[in-house]
């Protein structure tokens, strides 16, 4: 919508439509609309500021998301948060084989219907919110925003094997969290699959 | 649970998220279409997917925000 024409500007303008997934995401680090505006605002002037090392042609919305999660990740180092735990151990957690075990008719019942049907709504946003920094940033990338893996690396700059392992672990830690807010009694250790 | 079981619960996230290979794509599929209990969990992780993505896009930028970036974008100086 922004470009008007062949503008010069249209370069910039190209970035202009990343603004809602950026902010969602946002609203996910941070937890708060305000911090979540300033973090997206701050993004956004890097971005135009930096806007000559952009190569035009490839991922722009890859881009903003690096400027973004290097954005959050320093005001962490800076304000570090009480609760996030760096990396937590991953346990294996699956509701599938949860119910399975409950003896529920699983293969009748969508997540949606499992979810979704007992109350949840929100509650996935507020999982997700609780996943410690460094999974929760891959879920997003991932599940949410549709990167590659190869894009999470790049993005986040680590490794795809490391971004298989967190996404892997904070799928789990996310269905457990699911899981707990449903009322359900203490989840029992997986022990394989089927 | 069987070789085959095995190895496609180990690509299942992989399959779920279309990062394998062609040749990796079809032996996940074939073993899918010939066991049904794979086949029920996988439809249950692509479904967790699409809950997560369904559920957490639905926040919208403020308006206040968008028009900051629409000026950011077309009223600034330019680009050289």
């Amino acid at each position: 919508m922004g470009a008007q024409g062949n503008s010069m500007d249209s370069d910039f303008s190209l970035f202009e439509r990343h603004v809602d997934a950026l902010y969602r995401s946002a609203l996910r680090l941070t937890r708060k609309p305000e911090d979540a505006e300033d973090l997206v605002q701050e993004t956004y002037l890097r971005a135009y500021r930096y806007r000559n090392r952009f190569q035009p042609g490839t991922n722009e919305k890859a881009w903003l998301f690096t400027i973004m999660t290097n954005v959050f990740r320093n005001r962490l180092r800076q304000h570090p948060l009480p609760t996030d735990s760096i990396d937590e151990p991953g346990t294996d957690f699956s509701i599938y084989d949860q119910l399975r075990r409950e003896g529920m008719p699983v293969h009748l019942m969508s997540p949606e219907e499992i979810i979704v049907d007992r109350g949840f709504g929100d509650e996935v946003k507020h999982a997700l919110e609780e996943l410690p920094v460094s999974m929760r940033m891959v879920v997003i990338l991932v599940d949410v925003e549709d990167f590659s893996y190869k894009d999470v690396a790049s993005i986040l700059n680590i490794k795809i094997g490391t971004v298989m392992s967190r996404l892997h672990r904070g799928r789990q830690a996310l269905q457990k969290k699911l899981w707990e807010y449903s009322g359900r009694p203490n989840p029992q250790v997986a022990v394989g699959a089927h | 649970m069987g070789d085959q079981c095995e190895k496609t619960m180990r690509q299942l996230e992989g399959y779920t998220d279309r990062e394998l290979n062609d040749s990796e794509v079809r032996r996940v599929k074939a073993h899918l279409d010939d066991c049904p209990p794979c086949e029920q969990v996988f439809e249950f992780q692509a479904g967790m997917k699409r809950l997560v993505r369904r559920e957490c896009c639905t926040d919208e930028a403020p308006a206040r925000l968008k028009d900051w970036v629409r000026k950011l974008a077309g009223g600034s100086p330019k680009p050289v």
